[in-house]
């Protein structure tokens, strides 16, 4: 009976052992060369854009399917955003950069992707996120708007050490103060605050995410033994 | 016959000059690559000094299609002339930003088939203005990838002060020669060989030629804004041409 208990017992401990972690290298999305999807992100606003806790929400999305392979969700802004640059001249014409800096926040991997290591999917918590916001305007109306995102985060469930970088631009499609609410395809909005959905009618903005570079690295697999029915039963002896 | 021929000598004069007139300014307006207003395209950057970041760098852009240049737009050889790092590297892992302040250079847009098009070939802008904020990951100390955002504002030439023109567009670093400094490219990740897609390196009076080292881009995502071109002008008779130089 103790026989069959350890078998059972082994079987069980053995899944997670094999499964393994994400593997390490550089992935690039589709429109670069890369095998890894582009997305698409929304961010609610609290309650303007550039607001401290305006909360993004990016996926992945294969013309049909949002966050099939990848989702990074409720990193927040955390500060009110530096303004680097203004060429904004008296007859509001001209671009303006921005320095934006979001605490907070998840990845999920699809355990199927080109990372994959043996789990069904991964997660990470997000350690840093920056976004460097350029906009346009025209008659003081902002009639443009493009990010370059960088972030890191922590794989959980394996070495501190097992982490991930990132870095894409995005483009904004539109936002509530011209459309509303929210069309179908895009990221629902997210509440900061429990990383919870928001209705689609509160304020924010959408867009398409792509020249993605993605690294997964200091992942490497642990080594693990194949064990012999002699050397299981040897233990109990 | 002295008065005949100054006649003829001003009507040749008028003539050439309403043709000019006549082809007129861009049309002021808002046009975005995204909504198919106009082509997106790439750019190549020489490299003044070895380095992927660094002072002296000359970037020139231009329009394209499926690997083929078109005549929409370029951006011709502005200069790094200051590099401000935003949020720095630590370590061999990570990512980083920097600012590329620009000087000099000049941009055309194409007019036939373009949405602003106003009778000329193309518009010349002189730039005032060109900024790049660029996103670099580091992994094992190489350069895996790196993100722009590009903003360029600038005078058409040949019109008034007020006609301006200004615009932003997503960059993506695609390949470029491996730099001595600050640190060597992760290949094949990144290309080692530029490919026809990509111009070539602007050199000396931004003579293109075939010799980097640099790096080349992707360049989408674009928006265009034209304002204060839309100078009307009125089309001139005979008699009053004659007027002006009646005593």
């Amino acid at each position: 009976m103790r026989i069959v208990l350890t078998l059972f017992l082994c079987i069980a401990v053995s899944v997670p052992a094999f499964a393994g972690p994400p593997a390490d290298g550089t992935y690039t999305s589709t429109d670069i060369g890369g095998s890894m999807l582009p997305g698409r992100y929304s961010e609610s606003w609290f309650n303007t854009k550039l607001s401290v806790n305006n909360t993004l929400n990016e996926a992945s999305w294969d013309g049909s399917t949002l966050a099939g392979q990848w989702h990074w969700y409720c990193p927040w802004i955390v500060s009110p955003p530096t303004l680097l640059l203004s060429t904004v001249d008296g007859l509001g014409n001209g671009n303006k950069i921005w320095k934006v800096t979001y605490t907070g926040g998840y990845c999920w991997l699809d355990g199927g992707g080109p990372w994959a290591g043996g789990d069904a999917f991964y997660l990470a918590n997000i350690n840093t996120w920056n976004a460097i916001v350029t906009e346009t305007y025209a008659n003081f109306v902002e009639v443009g708007t493009i990010r370059n995102h960088d972030a890191t985060a922590t794989f959980t469930g394996y070495p501190t050490d097992c982490m991930s970088l990132s870095v894409s631009n995005t483009e904004k499609i539109s936002d509530t103060n011209h459309v509303a609410p929210l069309p179908a395809g895009y990221p629902d909005f997210m509440d900061w605050n429990g990383c919870v959905t928001r209705p689609n009618d509160t304020p924010g903005e959408w867009g398409d995410v792509d020249g993605i570079t993605f690294t997964i690295f200091g992942c490497t697999p642990l080594a693990t033994k194949q064990s012999t029915w002699g050397a299981v039963k040897s233990m109990y002896k | 016959m002295k008065n005949a021929i100054h006649i003829l000598l001003l009507a040749a004069l008028m003539v050439g000059s309403a043709a000019a007139v006549w082809a007129g300014p861009p049309l002021n307006g808002t046009w975005k690559s995204t909504n198919g207003d106009f082509d997106e395209g790439t750019a190549t950057t020489k490299w003044a000094a070895g380095s992927f970041i660094g002072a002296g760098n000359t970037i020139y852009g231009r329009s394209a299609v499926g690997g083929v240049f078109t005549n929409d737009w370029t951006i011709n050889c502005p200069t790094v002339v200051a590099v401000t790092p935003i949020v720095p590297i630590a370590g061999a892992n990570g990512n980083a930003i920097y600012m590329f302040t620009y000087a000099g250079g000049y941009v055309t847009l194409g007019g036939p088939g373009n949405p602003w098009d106003g009778g000329d070939a193309v518009y010349t802008g002189t730039i005032d203005t060109y900024t790049e904020l660029r996103t670099i990951q580091y992994v094992a100390s190489k350069i895996t990838g790196a993100t722009s955002d590009h903003s360029v504002s600038a005078h058409i030439q040949g019109y008034s002060d007020a006609c301006v023109a200004w615009g932003i567009g997503n960059g993506v670093l695609r390949g470029g020669s491996s730099p001595s400094l600050p640190l060597p490219f992760l290949y094949p990740t990144l290309q080692s060989v530029k490919g026809p897609g990509y111009p070539d390196y602007p050199g000396a009076a931004c003579v293109l030629g075939p010799n980097g080292p640099g790096h080349w881009d992707d360049v989408k995502d674009l928006t265009v804004s034209i304002t204060g071109c839309s100078v009307a002008t009125e089309p001139t008779t005979w008699g009053g041409v004659k007027s002006m130089y009646r005593r």
